[in-house]
């Protein structure tokens, strides 16, 4: 139930306030028409207090005046709603006291009266509501003040004689046009502007304003009260001081402008009426209905020439207030303008200038106010001036903007942009403009240095290049890459020129299956996406016979609009030479090995002589046992036997030896190191022998293999073994231990095989000298083993090193990383066959 | 009842050799023994003296220079044939100064094996000059 009641509320709470908001804005909407529909019946009451007893017409009958200012303030469209609010109270207050026809009458005509009033103003006046406007005055004065009450008083009378409401007509009509034209003098700037002063927000007045105010008042009471409702004999009533409120009005006219001078007015008016009605008044007579009309033509002629001169006081204070600032805001533009600005007189010499001006030429303020700076001292200028103005007519007089070298007094030499205009038709002076152009020359010339520079870095490069935006279309190219792209005979991607799209080439190229185009076109992608900076390729192009090879380099373009620079240089020469150098390299390698297996020959002698003994042995034992006819089926099965196993090691000697000395390229392959040490002892056990050394040898069974050339670790691997051994050559016998180990290191991912000997060691030191080439303690031998064992190795992406382990001897260790993709070789790589 | 046959000992540390040279002489009517080590052979001497000894170079431990110098300084008389497989220079010049009575490189002939070994049997052992030294 709660949460019920809680969600009614909730659901009535927004309409509620929706509502309220409406009611406000329509209360805020109706409150002008409503007061104004208030003040017109308190002011017809106000009237019908001051009508003159014996008399059909008021001393002062504002109600049309106020609707008149409220139709002035109001929107054109709104005016219904005014006339509407007026009806009720105007019957309100005419109702009792006149015939039902009358008032009817009274209510139309007095609402024509302001709506022809104010439709009037706000035709003719360029600014309806200031009233501080001579011209806004003059129409309110003329047109609805006078003609407008003129012209509805008549109709309205004339209607009343229809009906037989008035017999008087001219009389009524003076009556209630004169009366009508001082409230409507009186109120409507009254009300205007005091709205607009409202609406302005509430301003603090001058302390002194007041005062003076407040003592403009006082004096005009005084003045009114002596001479309207004063009691005076009928011989010391001289006509003439009628005229001494003028002086007072002329200074609230003066003073405080069309506000100040309504007041005063609406002050006068009200004593003269007061002694009017008292009956102290000069205007008092027998008449009634003469006394009101000799006191509202006194009102009217009175105040209309001194609304006229408060506004054209005002308008004067406002032009010379507009003058002021216009003024002031072109001298600041002047003074601060950063063109040299001065102006030059008849006289020929300068008389104004700003602070750019004497900046530029050095002239000082104080000299150009004292006349002493001629124009014909700008020589340069001047002589230009006259040269281009003499005999010609005004319109063409007009000089500049032209680019001139303009020579100082101190002798300094400025690029100016210059302009002038001479005053009026004659030679009464003129104005020179002048901005100097000494920065922007320097920036050009830094700006042009830095461009030719550029051209010319570009045209002097030997590599071809070529610039690219962020799209791939070409900026740039230098002279090199033109002549290149004129006269290879390459594909149409590679001669791109200025203007043509890059990506666009190599991606056609790439359709057609350019293995080049689709590399490049991947490194140029990288770069302009801002994947890698840098991005480097090779190719070949066919010439003639031969071919050239091309190095590419994109480099990215460090700048905010992004783009690349591609580089093409010709490394034919450079590829040539890597060509040759691993030629030989690899010739230096075999040779190596051939040194190496030239050390190992007595070894291969007796690994080949073994087996050819035995079979020659087996052989000539069967041929002697044919001849004895003695033969056995079973043992000549076993010589044929051992004959064959001999055969077969013989032959394994001979083609582990042609591996050896095979000359060719590079050859990698999954390779155990376990085998390659296993084939070197093999290889080598016949030299260990005669060497009396003893091989110790620790193989980790779960080696992972390595990618290697397998003959160029085994040459290592006999390098290693035979230097160890000459290392031991000295040593006795017994302690002539090779010690071989195999292990994997997880930290670094790499198979690591060392050799330790019982030799005499490394000196400290020597530890690198000893790889270095042509370095040797041999008597025979030229010292390119160790440098060539640890080129293989590095060729291979490991490391050979040597160390001095504790308990003496020497260390070797190579390194080569294991291959992940192989696995554990599990021991199981064999001998080649 | 001894063999009449000449006995030849056969040392070599490679098996195949070893039943080859076995078989050769035997087939060419010798009694013959062989042996893996100078070490071995070193050892049955004292029960049976070979009529000759056919003696291989390169073997691991006691080499057959060593055997053949062992020999001659414990002024065992035994004629010794030596053979190798590699013939390093001046191998032959020494082990003949040391009392070998022949020198052959490996492949060896069958005839001039036995030629030589008839010869060496028939003749007696070659003087060595470390056996006179070592002689008081």
């Amino acid at each position: 139930m709660k949460a019920d009641s809680a969600s009614v509320a909730t659901a009535r709470h927004p309409a509620s306030a929706w509502s309220a908001a409406q009611q406000a804005a329509l209360l805020l909407r109706l409150a002008p028409p409503l007061a104004c529909a208030i003040a017109y019946f308190c002011a017809a009451r106000i009237g019908e207090w001051l009508a003159f007893p014996g008399a059909p017409v008021s001393a002062f009958w504002a109600p049309n005046a106020i609707l008149l200012a409220a139709l002035v303030l109001a929107p054109r469209e709104r005016w219904w709603i005014y006339l509407l609010a007026v009806l009720p109270l105007h019957l309100l207050a005419q109702a009792p006291d006149f015939p039902m026809a009358r008032v009817i009458l009274q209510y139309i005509f007095n609402c024509g009266e302001a709506l022809l009033g104010a439709w009037l103003l706000q035709r003719l006046a360029v600014e309806p509501r200031r009233f501080d406007r001579l011209r806004t005055t003059a129409v309110l004065i003329v047109f609805a003040a006078v003609l407008v009450p003129l012209l509805t008083s008549m109709l309205m009378v004339g209607a009343f004689e229809l009906e037989g409401l008035s017999d008087q007509f001219w009389l009524t009509v003076a009556a209630r046009t004169i009366t009508n034209t001082f409230a409507i003098l009186t109120l409507v700037p009254l009300i205007v502007h005091g709205a607009a002063w409202l609406r302005a927000g509430t301003r603090s007045v001058p302390l002194w304003s007041g005062l003076e105010g407040l003592a403009a008042a006082l004096l005009l009471g005084a003045i009114g009260l002596l001479i309207f409702v004063m009691p005076w004999e009928e011989s010391l009533k001289p006509p003439a001081l009628l005229y001494a409120p003028l002086p007072v009005l002329v200074w609230c006219a003066v003073r405080f402008g069309i506000s100040g001078m309504c007041l005063s007015a609406l002050l006068l008016g009200l004593l003269s009426t007061w002694g009017v009605l008292d009956g102290s008044s000069p205007f008092s007579g027998q008449n009634p209905m003469h006394s009101v009309l000799s006191l509202v033509s006194f009102q009217v002629v009175t105040c209309i020439p001194m609304l006229l001169l408060a506004a054209l006081i005002e308008e004067r204070r406002h032009t010379t207030q507009a003058l002021h600032t216009s003024e002031t805001r072109f001298r600041s533009i002047f003074q601060n303008n950063i063109v040299a600005t001065a102006i030059w007189c008849d006289a020929g010499h300068f008389s104004e200038s700003n602070e750019s001006f004497l900046r530029l030429t050095g002239f000082t303020r104080a000299e150009l106010e004292a006349g002493a700076v001629r124009c014909a001292e700008l020589s340069d200028f001047w002589r230009e001036w006259e040269q281009r103005t003499a005999g010609s007519q005004e319109a063409a007089r007009i000089f500049g903007p032209a680019e001139i070298e303009l020579r100082l007094r101190d002798g300094r030499v400025v690029p100016v942009m210059v302009g002038a205009c001479p005053f009026g038709a004659g030679r009464e002076g003129g104005v020179l403009y002048a901005l100097d152009l000494s920065e922007f020359r320097r920036v050009e010339a830094a700006r042009q240095l830095a461009e030719n520079l550029h051209t010319a870095v570009l045209t002097s490069l030997h590599d071809q290049v070529a610039v690219l935006d962020r799209n791939g279309v070409v900026l740039e190219t230098n002279d090199s890459w033109q002549r290149f792209t004129a006269s290879a005979q390459a594909p149409a991607f590679h001669c791109v020129l200025n203007g043509d799209n890059l990506v666009q080439a190599c991606i056609l190229a790439n359709r057609q299956g350019d293995p080049v185009a689709s590399e490049l076109l991947a490194a140029i992608r990288g770069v302009l996406e801002g994947l890698s900076s840098h991005r480097q390729l090779e190719f070949a192009l066919p010439s003639g016979n031969s071919v050239t090879w091309f190095e590419l380099s994109v480099e990215e373009l460090r700048r905010p609009e992004g783009g690349a620079v591609i580089t093409r240089t010709d490394v034919t020469g450079r590829k040539q030479a890597e060509i040759e150098a691993r030629n030989q390299r690899q010739q230096l390698t075999h040779l190596g090995r051939a040194a190496v297996l030239g050390q190992l020959s007595g070894a291969f002698a007796h690994e080949l002589n073994q087996p050819l003994t035995s079979i020659l042995g087996n052989a000539e034992a069967g041929l002697r046992l044919l001849a004895q006819d003695k033969i056995d089926p079973v043992e000549l099965r076993e010589i044929l036997r051992d004959i064959v196993h001999d055969d077969e090691r013989a032959a394994q000697v001979i083609q582990r030896l042609r591996a050896l000395l095979r000359k060719g390229e590079l050859q990698r392959h999954p390779v155990s190191m376990n085998s390659v040490v296993r084939e070197v002892l093999s290889l080598s056990r016949s030299d260990l022998i005669t060497r009396n050394v003893t091989v110790l040898s620790e193989l980790d069974p779960r080696l992972p293999l390595v990618l290697a050339d397998r003959v160029q670790m085994q040459q290592v691997m006999l390098n290693l073994v035979i230097n160890a051994c000459e290392a031991m050559a000295d040593m006795p016998p017994r302690q002539r231990r090779l010690a071989i180990v195999t292990r994997y290191v997880a930290d670094t991912d790499v198979v690591e095989l060392t050799v330790r000997d019982a030799g005499s060691g490394i000196a400290t030191g020597e530890f690198e000298h000893i790889f270095q080439p042509f370095v040797t303690t041999k008597k025979h031998g030229l010292g390119l083993g160790l440098a060539i064992c640890r080129s293989i190795v590095e060729s291979h992406g490991g490391g050979l090193w040597a160390e001095s382990p504790p308990g003496g001897g020497a260390l070797l260790h190579l390194t080569v990383p294991a291959d992940g993709d192989l696995g554990a070789a599990q021991d199981l790589a064999q001998l080649p066959a | 009842m001894s063999d009449p046959r000449p006995y030849v000992a056969v040392v070599d540390d490679e098996e195949s050799v070893r039943r080859a040279l076995v078989r050769l002489l035997r087939a060419s009517a010798f009694d013959v023994e062989a042996f893996a080590s100078g070490q071995s052979f070193l050892e049955a001497l004292p029960a049976r003296r070979p009529d000759c000894l056919v003696l291989d170079i390169q073997m691991a431990g006691l080499t057959g220079r060593d055997l053949q110098r062992h020999l001659a300084v414990c002024d065992v008389r035994i004629p010794v044939i030596i053979m190798t497989a590699y013939d390093e220079p001046m191998m032959r010049e020494q082990c003949l100064a040391d009392g070998a009575y022949a020198y052959f490189r490996k492949p060896l002939r069958g005839d001039a094996l036995m030629a030589s070994i008839n010869a060496a049997i028939t003749h007696g052992p070659r003087n060595s000059p470390l056996q006179n030294a070592a002689r008081p």
